[in-house]
């Protein structure tokens, strides 16, 4: 089984094994070992802090619900963001339909999504990185924040993606290129 | 400025094959600008990397950049760990056992393989020349896996994960009312 492990802990197969049998420890350590990738993950799928990380907590409930779908062809952390692109791809579609029910309604639409600005953040740089970010086509926006921020493989990020290896590492030269012009424009580093 | 070698990139996340070798042409550009952002600044085994960034501005450029926009990512709120947590317990407590690791019932779960078998069988004349739709395809799938629902396993049919965008949009839109 191919399982992330920690210099400083046991693997993410042990962690499992444990916190399916209701180890609550081992379910902490689990959770705040990737709960970073796959907020980001889910943050710059869903531009939006508080439905991000509702979906993150989701991802590892249902993770671990279906730990027997887990088959070791790929990392584990590969496995739980492939759980959560689903569950962002879910909450995009419930999200769309609110919209559309508004428009029906005649009410102002205006998501989320389409919002860079309302994403919440912390400082002045995030925002700008995150309103820089959000900018990018999706594929480009994902294939830079895994890479950048994940440090996952292309082959990952192209999996992730629905992309090939060759076409995860376009994606994110092409992102950062971009990045680069928008944010040496507006930001001084 | 561009220092190719002409050897491609290297291995992913392998460090120790960028420790310059005497007689060898250094790594270039595009090997470095892959790795900059899975690059550790105090890991001695990227010293090819540090030779190519002292010669090449355009790639220490790149590098600050990266740097710059790494120190930057955002983290995940606490809410998250908390959340996982008092949602695992409060299904701990309402099942007696986590809800992940409870089963259906075995005689429910025969029932439901039985219906599933027997209405292939019954459907699959019917289904034949849907081959082409990206519906049926899914539902023709010669391997079909174990639906998932929020609760517990549902019917045969398709694991997500496995599908392209396309056609899980499709196959959502064909299931919306």
């Amino acid at each position: 089984m191919t399982t992330g492990q920690s210099p400083d802990g046991p693997d993410d197969a042990e962690l499992l094994a444990h916190a399916q049998r209701g180890d609550e420890r081992a379910l902490n350590l689990l959770v705040r070992r990737h709960q970073g990738g796959v907020y980001r993950f889910l943050l710059n799928f869903l531009r939006d802090e508080d439905q991000a990380a509702d979906a993150a907590q989701n991802t590892f409930l249902r993770a671990l619900r279906r730990l027997d779908g887990f088959r070791g062809d790929s990392s584990f952390r590969t496995w739980l963001v492939s759980i959560a692109r689903n569950e962002a791809l879910s909450l995009s579609r419930t999200r769309r339909r609110r919209r559309e029910e508004r428009l029906v309604e005649g009410d102002l639409v205006s998501g989320p999504a389409d919002a860079p600005d309302e994403v919440a953040i912390r400082s002045d740089e995030v925002r700008r990185v995150q309103e820089a970010l959000a900018r990018l086509p999706e594929k480009q926006r994902l294939s830079v924040s895994l890479r950048l921020f994940d440090q996952l493989s292309f082959r990952e990020i192209g999996a992730l993606t629905n992309s090939t290896e060759g076409a995860a590492r376009v994606n994110y030269h092409y992102g950062i290129g971009r990045l680069r012009e928008w944010l040496d424009e507006h930001v001084k580093r | 400025m561009s220092m190719s070698n002409g050897r491609g990139t290297p291995e992913e996340g392998n460090g120790s094959s960028l420790v310059p070798v005497p007689g060898e042409p250094s790594i270039s550009c595009a090997e470095v600008r892959d790795l900059l952002p899975l690059r550790d600044p105090a890991d001695a085994g990227y010293a090819g990397l540090e030779e190519h960034l002292g010669g090449c501005p355009e790639c220490a450029a790149e590098a600050r950049f990266v740097y710059w926009m790494r120190a930057l990512r955002p983290e995940p709120p606490a809410a998250i760990l908390t959340g996982v947590l008092e949602r695992a317990r409060d299904e701990a407590a309402a099942g007696g056992t986590p809800r992940w690791h409870r089963r259906p019932p075995r005689a429910l779960a025969w029932t439901l393989a039985a219906a599933a078998a027997a209405g292939l069988a019954l459907g699959i004349g019917f289904l034949s020349d849907r081959g082409a739709d990206p519906v049926w395809r899914i539902a023709l799938d010669p391997e079909p896996a174990i639906w998932y629902g929020d609760e517990w396993v549902v019917a045969g049919g398709p694991v997500p994960d496995a599908l392209a965008d396309e056609l899980l949009m499709a196959l959502l839109e064909e299931m919306d009312p």
